[in-house]
Formats: C-alpha cells, sequence, structure tokens
C-alpha cells in the first residue's frame, strides 16, 4: 500500500461521539495502510471526536446537524467522488474493525474481480479467530443473511457488517438516495445486487465492540426488522437502478 | 338543520377561509398547501348552508344521520392530510440531508483554502 498513486484509495470513518476509540483508529488505519487518506465523518459529535480524529492526522468533515450513521457513510462517498479516489473502505469509528484487514478488502477490488466487498465476521478467518455473536442478535443476523443469500443469488454471512470496500462504480451507486439513510444492511446488498454490481464476502478482523453497544442496541430490533423487511420489499418493487447510476467514470 | 347550528357552522367555515388566505397573503402559507384547506372551507360552508347534497349522501350510502356521514368524511380527510404531512416531511428530511452534506463538504473546502485563523472572518 505504499502510496503508488493506482493504490491510493480513501479510509472513510463515521463517527458520532467517538471521541475516546476515533483516535486510535485513525492512528491504527494510517499504521496498517500508510498509503491511503484517512477521512473522519463526524456527524454532530458533541464529544472532541472531530478535535481527536484532526489531532491523530484524519481529515474530518463536520455534519452541522446529527443524519445518522448511513448519511455519514455517504458523506464520505461524495467525498471520494468529487476528489476522484477508484476505492473506498470503511471502518466503524469505534475500533471495532481491525484495520489489519483493510488489505484484504481492497483484495478482490485491485484484482477486478468485485465492486462491492464485504468484510464478514462469520467466515473463519486465516488468523483462526472467530467473532463470538450475541446470541439475541443470531437469529435476526440468520433470518437477513437467508433473505440476502436468497435475493443475491449469493452466500452472504454477515449483512450488518460496516466494514466494506468498494470501487468507484459502487461509490457511484451509493451516493445517489438509492443508499439507505438508516441501516444500510442488507437492503443495501439487495439494492447493489439488482444494480449488477459484483459482491463478495472475505473473512474479516473483528473486535467485540469496546464500548459494548451496538448501533442496533439503542433502537427496538423490532424495528429494525420492521424497516429491513419493508426496504427489502420495496427495494423489489422499484425499477432497477439505471446504468448510468453505477457506470464507471469517464467510460 | 337548526338555524343556531347553520349560524355556528357558516361562521366557522368563513372564519377558516378567512384565515387560510390571510396566511397566504402574508405568505406564513404557501398556495399549494391552502388549496386543501380553501376546499374544506367551501364544503363546508356549502353544506351549512344547503344541506340537501349531504342528506342525499346520507341516503345513497345508507347512513342513519347525516351527521355521521360529516364526521366520517372529516375522519378520511385528516387522514389523508397526515399521510401527505408524512410524505412531504419525509421529503424534505431526505433535502435537508443532501443539503447537510453539502454544506459539511463546502465548509471543508473553504478551510482547506483559507488558513486556519482566517475561518470565521467576513
Amino acid at each position: 500500500m505504499a502510496g503508488r498513486p493506482e493504490e491510493s484509495g480513501l479510509v472513510v470513518i463515521p463517527a458520532w461521539n467517538e471521541a475516546e476509540s476515533v483516535g486510535d483508529v485513525v492512528a491504527e488505519v494510517r499504521r496498517h495502510a500508510p498509503g491511503l487518506d484517512v477521512l473522519v465523518v463526524d456527524d454532530c459529535s458533541r464529544d472532541g471526536t472531530r478535535a481527536a480524529a484532526l489531532g491523530a492526522g484524519a481529515h474530518v468533515v463536520t455534519h452541522p446537524i446529527n443524519l445518522g450513521d448511513g448519511a455519514a457513510r455517504q458523506t464520505g462517498f461524495k467525498y471520494a467522488r468529487a476528489r476522484g479516489y477508484r476505492r473506498v473502505v470503511t471502518v466503524d469509528g469505534d475500533g471495532q474493525h481491525d484495520p489489519a484487514s483493510i488489505a484484504d478488502l481492497f483484495g478482490p477490488i485491485d484484482r477486478g474481480e468485485a465492486d462491492f466487498v464485504i468484510g464478514t465476521r462469520f467466515r473463519p478467518h486465516r488468523d483462526g479467530v472467530r467473532y463470538p455473536a450475541p446470541l439475541d442478535r443470531r437469529l435476526g443476523m440468520v433470518l437477513f443473511s437467508a433473505v440476502a443469500t436468497l435475493l443475491t443469488g449469493q452466500r452472504i454471512t454477515d449483512t450488518t457488517s460496516g466494514y466494506r470496500a468498494m470501487n468507484d462504480r459502487a461509490v457511484r451507486l451509493f451516493c445517489t438516495n438509492w443508499y439507505p439513510q438508516t441501516f444500510p444492511d442488507a437492503d443495501l446488498l439487495v439494492t447493489a445486487h439488482r444494480a449488477g454490481l459484483r459482491m463478495v464476502e472475505v473473512p474479516a478482523l473483528f473486535r467485540e465492540d469496546p464500548s459494548g453497544r451496538s448501533i442496533h442496541s439503542g433502537i427496538t430490533p423490532v424495528y429494525y426488522v420492521f424497516k429491513m423487511c419493508l426496504s427489502i420489499f420495496v427495494t423489489l418493487l422499484r425499477r432497477r437502478p439505471r446504468p448510468e447510476e453505477v457506470e464507471r467514470h469517464g467510460s | 338543520m337548526d338555524p343556531r347550528l347553520r349560524f355556528v357552522s357558516i361562521g366557522i367555515a368563513a372564519s377558516l377561509a378567512i384565515f387560510v388566505l390571510n396566511a397566504v397573503r402574508s405568505r406564513r402559507l404557501r398556495e399549494e398547501y391552502s388549496f386543501l384547506w380553501l376546499l374544506i372551507a367551501g364544503a363546508l360552508l356549502v353544506i351549512s348552508a344547503w344541506d340537501a347534497p349531504l342528506l342525499a349522501i346520507t341516503r345513497l350510502l345508507g347512513g342513519v344521520l347525516p351527521v355521521n356521514i360529516l364526521f366520517f368524511a372529516g375522519l378520511v380527510f385528516l387522514v389523508v392530510v397526515s399521510l401527505f404531512y408524512s410524505i412531504r416531511i419525509s421529503e424534505l428530511n431526505n433535502q435537508v440531508k443532501e443539503l447537510a452534506q453539502e454544506l459539511a463538504l463546502l465548509k471543508l473546502r473553504v478551510e482547506e483554502t483559507r488558513p486556519a485563523g482566517e475561518i470565521g472572518r467576513p
């Protein structure tokens, strides 16, 4: 990853009130992937997330109002698109994603095998690490993995992973309002598949969420299941994304 | 219809129409939103002054009391209006998101092109 132009890329770190962890995440990313630019999208934090990210040497874009995790990721994609990055990886600001796996996620993109790569907790990793899935969430994960597997025609094991890499083709689609503003999970995978993006899952290193909280713990799981079912259902009712929404730049 | 009820009903319909028109005049209400309300004020005025159409509709739908039909129509209207507002709010939500993202990205551009000390100065 040593900064050769064709290997340049952007690491997008969405962060909301993660002042305690975001600095370490940025530093770790820079250590593991020194050739990549790092952008922290501060979703209107009130705890000094911005200062922590700037202090660690990241570029920081700050939302004037809180927009939600999906919108924060999308701001990162819009930044990437405006500045011509050819590949992007999203890493959570809470330290849950081990930046050591960034190279693995970019692998299929660099080899031209995929447009959209999902880092999964649930496939055996070469280091033999297994992520302990919390029991209460396992049911929903199994359900939506099965739905995503069925609708995308390929085996999907981790629909909620925020550890994802993509090329400019995927970034282009994700900059449109096809990208869900909240919980871009199984419904996004279905949308990406219908848009003709080539997807692949690769095993990635995850840590147990150090803060013990998840974006899914605040809202009721019932709403999550409802939102996801409805979103997938209406995605199937919509027309497919038009080619110009996913076309490669200038080709 | 009792003359007292008719009087009150006409008064309410007229006040509604005047209030809506005044809100449009002072630009607190946009024309496209005033349409529905003026329609309702007009319908209320017609029904107050001349209840034959209401009685005819009641007979047609097999209702017992004209007032039930009136309440039912009012309820349907309110449901439709709030659904319309939910859709409008969702649209505005999306527009606010786009604007906030755009603003955040532009602000970063400005910060990059101007020395840190100059930010915020005219």
